[in-house]
């Protein structure tokens, strides 16, 4: 399924943000929505209580994408290529973005966790996403959390707890 | 058969996940450049015979990718037979 929501049980925030990490991706000229782009969706949305607490922690979503560009320049400086100002990559869009492998894998984590530490009917929340997109080990959202000077293990915990998913390892394949 | 350890648990930031991350960036760069520089070029009058060539691809495949969206982007695309 690549133009979809990963789960077709989603309740209607979730969809809410999905949809806003859709436009996050289309924002940028991008053809995939990434895990990247489902975390500045939850930070975009100060009215949430997930982005009153990404706030809290010095993640609102100036920040969030501050932190992605940072990691993006970086990475490119790695290999001796400067980035180019945004405005030279301006173009036109018409494509809806697929959802790529690290959106998926923050959605099955949060579903995971979901389904392990809740009883009954059970759906996702923007915690349990915010959780999946902070089990990625390595890639995108990582070094730029770690760039940013964000211990992104603590903040797991600190979500974790928030959403009682205090034994929540165990659902991170 | 040869019995494999599960791997190691790496950092996110080093060496080697620099580099993957750099083919991530580079990947990025590319496929928004590329969207850019053919509307660039086809606004200013290249046709997709010549976009193709520079871009070391046939006509056909810079076509089938580009054509829909710069046709949305109201370029006049008649005429491109060059």
């Amino acid at each position: 399924m690549s133009e979809s929501i990963p789960n077709p049980g989603l309740s209607g925030s979730i969809r809410g943000v999905a949809l806003a990490a859709i436009v996050e991706a289309q924002r940028q000229g991008l053809a995939i929505v990434e895990a990247e782009h489902v975390l500045l969706a939850l930070a975009g949305d100060r009215h949430t209580s997930v982005g009153r607490f990404l706030e809290e922690h010095g993640l609102d979503h100036a920040a969030v994408l501050d932190a992605l560009r940072q990691e993006r320049v970086r990475s490119l400086q790695a290999v001796g290529v400067a980035p180019r100002d945004a405005k030279t990559l301006s173009a036109t869009r018409i494509q809806r973005p697929r959802w790529g492998a690290s959106a998926r894998t923050a959605f099955d984590r949060a579903q995971k966790a979901a389904s392990r530490f809740r009883r009954g009917p059970h759906r996702l929340t923007a915690f349990d996403l915010l959780h999946g997109i902070l089990g990625a080990e390595l890639g995108t959202v990582p070094r730029a959390l770690a760039f940013a000077g964000v211990d992104r293990r603590a903040l797991r915990d600190d979500v974790a707890a928030r959403v009682g998913l205090g034994d929540a390892p165990a659902a991170n394949p | 058969m040869v019995a494999r350890m599960p791997p190691e648990s790496q950092e996110p930031i080093g060496d080697v996940a620099d580099d993957l991350a750099a083919v991530v960036a580079l990947r990025e760069l590319a496929d928004q450049l590329e969207d850019a520089a053919v509307e660039q070029a086809l606004r200013s009058g290249w046709g997709w015979g010549q976009v193709a060539e520079a871009l070391g691809v046939t006509r056909q495949a810079v076509h089938k990718k580009h054509l829909r969206r710069l046709e949305q982007a109201g370029i006049d695309l008649r005429r491109r037979n060059v």
